[in-house]
């Protein structure tokens, strides 16, 4: 879906936003833990009530036993013991005293909770010596009750059972009020928690909107836009130093980029011109064959120009996309040494002496095409920038497993401010065109060297000469 | 007219050169900023072709340099790169006119001769009219009476200048400056050769005489007479 133009920040959904899920997560996780918290305390509350409700009536059935008149078989409470502060303790509450024979018949009862019926594994129980619990619904009254019944032991049986019963809603209604307790004071501490979450969240987060803010002004044509957040020493901080270190990398990039567009356009266009220019004013009018043929010479020579900046080219950008070449053994020695032998007429034309100390047997891995281009490259600006002296080329095994070719001239030397970009393309020294070649030689060489896993490198004395040190790796 | 042509690349700079003597103009070449500067100083050039890219200083900084010390001339600034940042860069820094390489020379001549009719004095149309004199800047032909007048190369540029100052007195040295190139121009009595050429082919087949000698001063062209002692 595409979004409408925005100004400034755009109207996301608070859904789509970071800070109102981490407000959400955090009030999910904070309920999630008040309920089992507040679980916990309901259970151990109704545990701890309703063993309070069991103690009073174990209590009561105690003092019923002690206080009960056995004679002759019948089984009576004394007044005294119903008004009692036991009795009346569980009076205040729904109650209720039951008398029972030893089969579970009715004899007596006080309270309420008469039509409470008597449960029949409670009497079975009693009937062989043991106290039960157990708790009933009132059917009249739907009341909860917990009833205890122990059986009157006379003479080491069962003479009777006695029952007491007390309501459980007290009980109720104290746990449903600690219930509704915890759900309101749960549901408010969630929402208060998660609106805090969200306010921490937003504040945190707003140098990331910022940060959205300046990327959105950043374009392939205006690399300078830069975010501002304080330096600090935090996530949002070293984010923004990485971002900003990654913008100016970007920018560098893009300026070299463009440089080398701007370069490449003006290096194809000069021959072009002259070529035109060349065509049309020598057929502007009738010219003498001399004319013509010196016309078709200028002609051939920039074309050949032309021709020569193409391919070039053509080979720094497939190289650029890695054009992978087979790999095969070369001996450099020879290789060397060849080249040498063809170029040193063009060097003594210049009145310069060309030395060669190759080290035999230097084996490289790599494309010999690649390197005969390299380092015929490299002698021949060695040739052309060098007026008089000597030109040594030195081969020899390198630390480290390397092959080491030394070029030394005599010559004109570069300037130590042109040093450090001398292997950018198109990039010269000399910036009037006087000389011959685009200015491309060296970044193809390094392009070349590198894709073989080697390094070059160019030092230079102004007037003294330049020396070039090539290393690769030696083949094993 | 007078053309200094600023360009660095050798075949470039020769080949335009031969283009535009051709059509008559006087060219004088240099191929470094500051020999560009060097020869303004000296020469008052009618136009300057000026490449950007050059050696030392380049055509931005030499254009602006000109303009500060108050030279007019028209530039038409020529260059390989075309990015909208350095046509504005050369427009900002006074040039007149832009044409990106590679260029046709029908192109340059017809922008030189735009630039030509701008400056001050000469009128906007391409037709130089003097009295019934009509001179072409495009075809390099005059027209007097209804006849068509063949002229030279030198002979139409000594002609154009004299009808781009219409009844100014102009002096040898004014004239050969706006047409000899300092290579090709010896001495300055050459220019009464031309003249009388002119005067043949164009005021002696016709009874009123446009052509005049100012004793001791130079020449002038006028329809309304008078002042020549010739």
């Amino acid at each position: 879906m595409t979004e409408p133009p925005r100004k400034g920040l755009p109207a996301w959904s608070v859904w789509r936003t970071l800070r109102f899920r981490f407000a959400l997560m955090t009030a999910a996780l904070l309920l999630l833990t008040l309920a089992g918290f507040g679980a916990f305390v309901y259970t151990a509350m109704s545990y701890g009530l309703s063993a309070s409700v069991d103690e009073a009536l174990r209590l009561n059935a105690a003092q019923a036993l002690t206080a009960l008149d056995v004679e002759a078989g019948r089984l009576e409470l004394p007044d005294s013991f119903l008004a009692g502060p036991q009795t009346a303790a569980l009076g205040r509450r729904g109650f209720v005293l039951r008398i029972l024979d030893a089969d579970g018949h009715l004899l007596r009862d006080f309270g309420a909770y008469q039509d409470l019926p008597v449960p029949q594994e409670s009497i079975t129980a009693a009937r062989s010596g043991d106290a039960a619990l157990v708790t009933l619904t009132d059917p009249v009254t739907r009341d909860a009750v917990r009833l205890y019944t122990v059986p009157i032991i006379v003479d080491g049986r069962t003479a009777g059972i006695y029952q007491v019963g007390q309501s459980l809603a007290d009980v109720r209604d104290t746990l449903s009020r600690l219930l509704q307790a915890l759900a309101v004071g749960g549901l408010g501490v969630t929402l208060a928690a998660g609106f805090g979450a969200y306010l921490l969240a937003a504040g945190a987060l707003a140098p990331i909107d910022r940060i959205t803010r300046t990327a959105r002004r950043i374009s392939a044509q205006d690399l300078s836009a830069r975010l501002d957040l304080p330096p600090t020493d935090d996530e949002m901080g070293r984010l923004a130093a990485t971002l900003n270190e990654m913008l100016a990398r970007l920018e560098d990039a893009f300026a070299r980029e463009q440089r080398f567009t701007a370069d490449a356009s003006h290096e194809l266009r000069t021959p072009l011109a002259a070529m035109q220019t060349i065509l049309d004013v020598t057929r502007e009018r009738r010219r003498t064959p001399d004319e013509y043929a010196r016309a078709l010479d200028d002609l051939a020579e920039e074309t050949e120009r032309l021709a020569r900046l193409t391919a070039s080219l053509l080979f720094l950008a497939r190289s650029n996309g890695q054009d992978a070449f087979t790999p095969q053994p070369v001996d450099l020695s020879t290789l060397l040494a060849d080249l040498c032998d063809s170029l040193r007429p063009l060097a003594e034309r210049k009145g310069l002496v060309l030395a060669c100390h190759l080290q035999g047997g230097l084996l490289v891995l790599g494309s010999a095409d690649g390197l005969i281009r390299v380092f015929a490259n490299l002698v021949d600006n060695a040739i052309k920038y060098t007026g008089q002296g000597h030109i040594t080329i030195q081969a020899r095994e390198g630390p480290g497993g390397q092959v080491e070719v030394l070029l030394a001239d005599t010559g004109v030397g570069i300037p130590p401010e042109h040093l450090p970009r001398v292997f950018e393309r198109f990039y010269r020294v000399d910036p009037s065109r006087t000389s011959q070649g685009a200015g491309l030689g060296l970044a193809i060489a390094q392009q070349i060297i590198h894709a073989h896993g080697g390094s070059i490198a160019l030092d230079s004395a102004p007037g003294l000469g330049t020396t070039l040190t090539v290393r690769l790796p030696a083949a094993r | 007219m007078r053309v200094l042509l600023v360009e660095d690349e050798p075949k470039i700079a020769a080949y335009v050169r031969r283009g535009l003597e051709e059509q008559g103009y006087a060219v004088d070449t240099a191929a470094t900023g500051q020999e560009a500067l060097d020869w303004a100083a000296v020469v008052q050039f009618d136009l300057i072709v000026l490449d950007i890219l050059l050696p030392e200083l380049d055509g931005v900084t030499v254009c602006r340099t000109l303009r500060r010390r108050g030279v007019r001339t028209p530039v038409l600034m020529l260059t390989a790169r075309d990015t909208i940042d350095d046509r504005v860069a050369g427009l900002d820094a006074g040039a007149d006119d832009y044409l990106v390489k590679p260029f046709a020379l029908r192109e340059l001549l017809a922008r030189l001769r735009a630039l030509g009719r701008r400056t001050a004095e000469s009128p906007r149309s391409p037709v130089l009219r003097v009295g019934d004199l009509e001179l072409d800047t495009r075809t390099h032909r005059a027209l007097r009476g209804g006849q068509t007048i063949a002229l030279t190369t030198r002979e139409y540029a000594v002609l154009e200048c004299l009808m781009r100052h219409p009844d100014q007195v102009l002096s040898r040295v004014t004239i050969a400056e706006h047409v000899w190139s300092y290579d090709s121009f010896h001495q300055s009595n050459i220019i009464d050769v031309y003249i009388r050429n002119l005067r043949r082919k164009l005021d002696d087949p016709f009874g009123f005489k446009l052509l005049h000698t100012v004793r001791g001063t130079g020449y002038r062209i006028s329809a309304q007479g008078g002042g020549d002692s010739d």
